[in-house]
């Protein structure tokens, strides 16, 4: 079995392989920046935008306020908590022909705040994970100042897990 | 100036011929990976709330007979898994490659897009999907031309004569990986209004995040260490129990901004010259070692890890059987034992400084990165490799980066000569 072959004399415009080669790639690039979120496509949009403003995540926690483990707990990571709601959000500016999330009334942002946590106890629930009796849904933000970082945490659902999970 | 492009462009060699052992190594390494996205149980998806791509297309899949969310049924995941065996076996062997990457890419795409449909959309196996993909319309293409030329009673065109297919493959593989860094890049600049990299700095805020999505997928205590947070006047103290250790490098990016900006910065150009990938194996190796090391940097950074993106860069970009094929048939010059000698003894204390058990997070981290391209391969090989064999992928995963940090030495040594060739001239001649 040979090893490498030898390189061939360049042929005549062989640059077209790499013309070619590069139209390919500008035809995925195009695509992913039309289509966007739509799988295999991607415009890869994490982490564009980085400024000064407050950062958020989410984490979950007992009743008491106990932080539980979200893989162990749900099969997914923490990140999908926020890209869940992100795109429950993004869902209702378009069907409601909003100029972006901040016009969401605060009812329907609790509203989205439950039906997404709801999501992950119904999933936890199908993993056979033993639940507490209430999970809450916690947001933490990180601040950005001169001496540091700090924090606060606003509490912004909770459901209970006796009943099913509402969808 | 257009004398300088034509010029340019002469310079740019042709497409480099793949030999087969070589290509049998990344059948060998991407079947390996493939194996182990399928290896997992079943997906725990019973529905698609929020359907993408392909899943959008619903009312085609019910005319069909199917419906993409079976892919959690454990029945179908197990019969998926068998043919995908099957197609590795066959892929490996470079049998009917015409059929079986389409069946590969198909199934891949499909069980993603059900992972993606669920609303928080992953970044993981773009990648994977896209580098298939162009397998695919390679093998699709050359099959095509030879089958016209048969119909027709002619010779197949010389690209698409079967000692072709190995290159084809390779560069368009090499395309598909390098295509998703300038997409990020365009769109890292249109949602930054152009002002990305003058921000980067606050990129610093995303580390202290992601070490606490960290924390909060599995409450491990080993990702609390750092310096304390500041306190803000409105700091409601019911919260002080949430009130964790910032990481270090997140609490030094922020303290020095301009170093910030310009590591932020590299990470940024190396995204926007991905493409130049396809140019020659060269611009292949120093990329993909650049986004190796990128990458790695970015899991001890911000715990955030896209370990597909690592192990195709390491198939394809840094290819150490194409060096070992190239040295061996003296297609380029061998390099010294010395140089040999010098890289084996580099990566040993990479990876004695990597095992040492008593040092800070921190220190562990960096010094994981030096050991990067060996853990790639290592990784790649894990779930074909028995738990007893384990010191083999760890053997494996030396020999690799010694050759690779061989290559570097050796291209770094001719630079070296190019430029002193050219900069220092006899003094007769001045």
């Amino acid at each position: 079995m040979p090893l490498a072959s030898p390189t061939p004399p360049a042929p005549g415009g062989h640059l077209t392989a790499y013309l070619l080669a590069a139209g390919f790639m500008a035809l995925i690039a195009a695509l992913s920046l039309t289509i966007r979120e739509n799988y295999p496509f991607s415009h890869f949009p994490m982490y564009g935008n980085p400024n000064s403003r407050p950062v958020d995540y989410y984490f979950l926690t007992d009743g008491t306020g106990q932080p539980l483990p979200v893989a162990a707990l749900t099969g997914e990571t923490a990140p999908r908590i926020k890209k869940r709601m992100l795109t429950q959000e993004f869902k209702f500016v378009k069907d409601h022909h909003l100029k972006d999330r901040t016009a969401i009334p605060p009812e329907n942002i609790a509203a989205i705040r439950s039906r997404v946590l709801s999501s992950f106890v119904t999933q936890a629930r199908s993993r056979g994970t033993p639940l507490p009796a209430e999970i809450q849904l916690w947001k933490g933000l990180i601040h950005q100042h001169d001496q540091g970082y700090s924090e606060s945490f606003e509490q912004e659902a909770a459901v209970s897990t006796a009943a099913p999970a509402t969808p | 100036m257009t004398a300088l492009l034509r010029g340019l462009l002469n310079r740019i060699p042709p497409v480099r011929l793949v030999g087969s052992t070589e290509a049998l190594v990344q059948r060998v390494l991407l079947a390996a990976i493939l194996w182990g996205v399928f290896y997992g149980p079943p997906l725990p998806y019973p529905d698609l709330p929020e359907p993408v791509g392909l899943a959008r297309w619903s009312s085609l899949w019910q005319s069909l007979g199917w419906d993409l969310s079976r892919f959690s049924d454990p029945q179908v995941w197990a019969t998926t898994r068998t043919v995908v065996s099957i197609c590795l076996v066959s892929y490996v062997a470079g049998l009917g490659l015409p059929i079986t990457v389409p069946i590969l890419a198909l199934l891949h795409i499909g069980v993603r897009t059900v992972v993606n449909s669920q609303g928080a959309p992953h970044h993981g196996h773009q990648i994977l999907s896209l580098v298939l993909i162009a397998q695919w319309l390679v093998l699709w293409s050359c099959a095509a031309a030879r089958l016209i030329a048969r119909l027709r009673s002619a010779s197949p065109p010389p690209w698409a004569q079967p000692i072709r297919v190995h290159s084809w493959i390779w560069l368009y593989s090499i395309a598909a990986a390098a295509v998703t860094y300038p997409i990020s890049v365009v769109t890292k600049l249109e949602v930054s209004r152009g002002k990305w990299l003058e921000n980067s700095h606050y990129v610093a805020a995303q580390i202290v995040k992601t070490n606490r999505q960290g924390y909060y997928n599995s409450l491990d205590p080993s990702l609390l260490n750092g310096v304390p947070l500041a306190r803000s006047a409105s700091d409601n103290p019911a919260h002080d129990r949430y009130r964790y250790p910032v990481p270090v490098q997140a609490a030094w990016l922020k303290d020095h901004r301009s170093l910030a900006r310009t590591l932020f910065g590299i990470g940024f150009l190396l995204e926007a010259l991905a493409g130049l990938a396809i140019l020659n194996r060269w611009f292949a190796f120093w990329i993909g070692l650049g986004f190796v090391i990128l990458h790695s940097s970015i899991g001890w950074l911000m715990a955030l890890y896209f370990p597909l993106n690592e192990w195709l860069m390491a198939i394809y970009f840094l290819n150490a059987a194409s060096w070992i094929a190239a040295f061996r048939s003296r297609e380029l010059p061998r390099p010294s034992t010395a140089t040999w000698i010098a890289a084996a003894t580099l990566t040993a204390a990479a990876f004695a400084a990597h095992g040492l058990p008593a040092l800070s997070p921190t220190a562990t981290g960096m010094l994981r990165v030096t050991v990067a391209p060996a853990s790639c391969l290592s990784a790649i090989l894990s779930p074909v490799t028995p738990a007893s064999l384990e010191p083999l992928n760890l053997a494996l995963g030396f020999v690799f980066q010694t050759i690779i940090t061989t290559v570097a030495f050796s291209s770094l040594m001719a630079a070296w000569r190019h430029l002193s060739l050219r900069f220092h001239r006899p003094i007769s001649q001045a």
